[in-house]
């Protein structure tokens, strides 16, 4: 596994980077991976113990390269399996765009691309590891407040649709992107005023990302960045800078990351069981935390969130073929909203509840220290193996919820 | 007609001149059609009318001439040129489907391959020639590779802890029995080259 520097495909066509890729002929050529996995977890959420695992394919991608000279284009194609970390099944475009080089240096990026910001690649052959750092796993225990599955915390942008601009000065690199969204709110269009009453949905939002990647020595490399949307439904803004110094055998990386959001940053993530949270608000405003109640409907609204996020990591390749890498990864949030819940299927029927309301701040801070090996077998493919032990804590309306797990995973990564 | 006289009405003057320098004495000569002396006299005249007309048709073409040699010239090396590049692509596709193995177990497939090269001029196949290897040492740059051998027909961004990008150049992706090569680069450096078997290959001699 490779690269924690997350350098986006889009930006390595715009340089000069050399990608990977399999020739058809003088324009086209191909390349991509197919990922697969099986885990173990063991966890305890209030209390409640469970354990889980997932085998089989979490991704295959194939990356389509088009080259025209001064034209050159992109397209992936990635099928997500049942247990893909993103639950998102299905074969999906994840990203087209077309560069046009403008000489000196300049490349303008026009489509779908991902975003620059995260120290972490967004692709599992740029990781170290196999989990990403701020996926602090999940439990499903038939509902009910010791199922957590926040899943992926990450808040920083993964992939949007705009125009790019990208300045390749020697080993410095610096970007500036217009795009429809950058955190899931109101995708699709390019602001202004849309009134269209039988789309049922007139939320618009645009999107500014700018980032700057100044490698301080040969084995120093800094990027700070950030990204401000303007949507219907709330403004949000995240910044991101990490460092990255590499010598010798080994690596190291650090990360700090902030967001401050006045929308409602959840809605639109399918990781964020928003009933699961309603119950914590609800445990919050009505129940014990532990009570032995089912959550089975609700709503919730949020208004206001803040976060922070933040890794440390170091990388030794202790052989040509194998490494190890070793991982701490952080996430904070305070979010506050209001909403309602439903309860009926309590153990005593009358801990059930119908529409009730609440309303409050959740906290939520996890904990996750990784620990993973990683074994080349050849250039093209890798075995990784990795345990992680998560730590988080819950507390709305002055009640607290833990939740820990363990997780081992064993991923098989071929490339071509 | 004209010419015959005008001919013939050269040789008087040109007969007083011999005569002027005592080589002739005897006028009879004059009279007779046969006589080998009035032969060697129109020779003579002949000569002089050709040599008195060539200084002004050379005059004339030389310029002509020269462009016409330059041009000649020129063309003559874009042919060498043209000659040249086709026998290196011809000793490549030798040396290709000399080496692409007997199997097809390759992705293309080996007769597959060796036809798609030899038709694929935009592939560039220097890298079957052992010499082009002498400059793709460790430390060299991903350019001086590029430019020594060629992009080459796959690259992979490797899995292994300490490169970066892998260049493999393959007559057939898979085919072991092939000409396969191997640049490894970190940070845009070679740390690692395996040239291809060239002992094998007698296609490529």
């Amino acid at each position: 596994m490779k690269k924690t520097i997350a350098i986006t495909s889009a930006l390595a066509a715009a340089s000069s980077l050399a990608t990977a890729e399999i020739k058809i002929n003088e324009f086209l050529s191909f390349s991509g991976f197919v990922d697969s996995s099986y885990t173990h977890s063991s966890n305890e959420s209030n209390g409640v113990e469970g354990s889980d695992n997932s085998f089989g394919v979490d991704q295959v991608e194939i990356d389509w390269l088009f080259n025209f000279g001064k034209v050159t284009a992109q397209v992936d194609l990635e099928y997500q399996g049942d247990n893909n970390r993103d639950n998102d099944d299905g074969v999906e475009v994840e990203q087209a765009f077309v560069n046009y080089d403008l000489g000196n240096g300049l490349t303008i990026t026009a489509g779908r691309y991902e975003s620059g910001l995260g120290l972490e690649a967004k692709e599992p052959t740029g990781l170290y590891q196999y989990s990403t750092a701020y996926d602090f796993g999940s439990t499903n225990n038939g509902g009910g407040a010791d199922d957590t599955e926040f899943g992926d915390a990450n808040f920083l942008p993964q992939y949007a649709q705009g125009v790019k601009l990208t300045k390749v000065s020697g080993d410095n690199v610096y970007h500036l992107s217009v795009q429809d969204e950058s955190f899931d709110n109101d995708g699709g269009r390019l602001g202004g005023d849309v009134t269209n009453p039988r789309r049922g949905n007139d939320d618009s939002s645009y999107s500014i990302e700018a980032g700057a990647s100044i490698a301080l020595s040969d084995e120093l490399t800094w990027f700070i960045g950030g990204a401000q949307e303007d949507a219907d439904t709330g403004d949000t803004l995240a910044l991101d800078t990490h460092l990255v110094y590499q010598t010798g055998a080994w690596t190291f990386g650090g990360e700090i990351a902030y967001l401050d959001s006045d929308a409602d940053r959840f809605s639109n993530t399918p990781n964020a069981n928003t009933v699961s949270e309603a119950a914590v608000f609800a445990l919050g405003a009505a129940e014990a935390p532990g009570a032995n109640i089912t959550i089975d409907g609700g709503s919730i609204d949020y208004s206001d969130s803040e976060a922070i996020q933040a890794m440390v990591m170091a990388n030794y390749a202790y052989s040509d073929c194998c490494s190890v890498t070793a991982r701490i990864s952080y996430h904070d949030s305070e979010t506050t909203g209001s909403g309602t819940a439903t309860s009926t299927g309590a153990t005593d029927p009358l801990d059930d509840f119908t529409g009730e309301a609440f309303s409050g701040t959740v906290d939520l801070e996890y904990l996750k220290y990784t620990l993973a090996h990683n074994y080349a077998v050849t250039d093209n493919l890798a075995i990784i193996t990795e345990i992680s032990y998560i730590d988080g804590d819950a507390s709305a309306g002055g009640q607290d919820a833990d939740y820990e797990a363990l997780v081992g995973a064993v991923e098989v990564l071929f490339t071509f | 007609m004209l010419f015959f006289v005008l001919f013939h009405a050269l040789d008087v003057p040109v007969y007083f001149l011999l005569a002027s320098l005592g080589d002739i004495t005897d006028f009879g000569f004059m009279f007779s059609s046969t006589s080998l002396t009035r032969k060697y006299l129109c020779c003579a005249t002949s000569a002089l009318l050709v040599v008195s007309t060539v200084p002004n048709l050379s005059a004339a073409s030389e310029e002509e001439m020269a462009a016409k040699l330059a041009l000649m010239e020129k063309r003559l090396a874009q042919l060498e040129s043209r000659l040249s590049v086709n026998e290196q692509k011809t000793k490549e596709v030798k040396v290709l489907a000399t080496n692409t193995g007997a199997s097809n177990r390759g992705i293309l497939g080996g007769g597959a391959t060796a036809e798609i090269l030899s038709n694929s001029a935009w592939r560039n196949l220097r890298w079957t020639q052992e010499d082009q290897w002498k400059t793709v040492v460790n430390g060299a740059s991903i350019e001086q590779v590029n430019d020594a051998l060629g992009k080459p027909p796959r690259t992979v961004k490797s899995l292994r802890p300490q490169v970066d990008l892998v260049y493999f150049y393959e007559t057939s992706i898979g085919d072991k029995h092939g000409l396969n090569g191997k640049v490894s680069f970190r940070k845009n450096k070679v740390t690692a080259v395996i040239k291809p078997d060239f002992s094998k290959n007698n296609a490529g001699r």
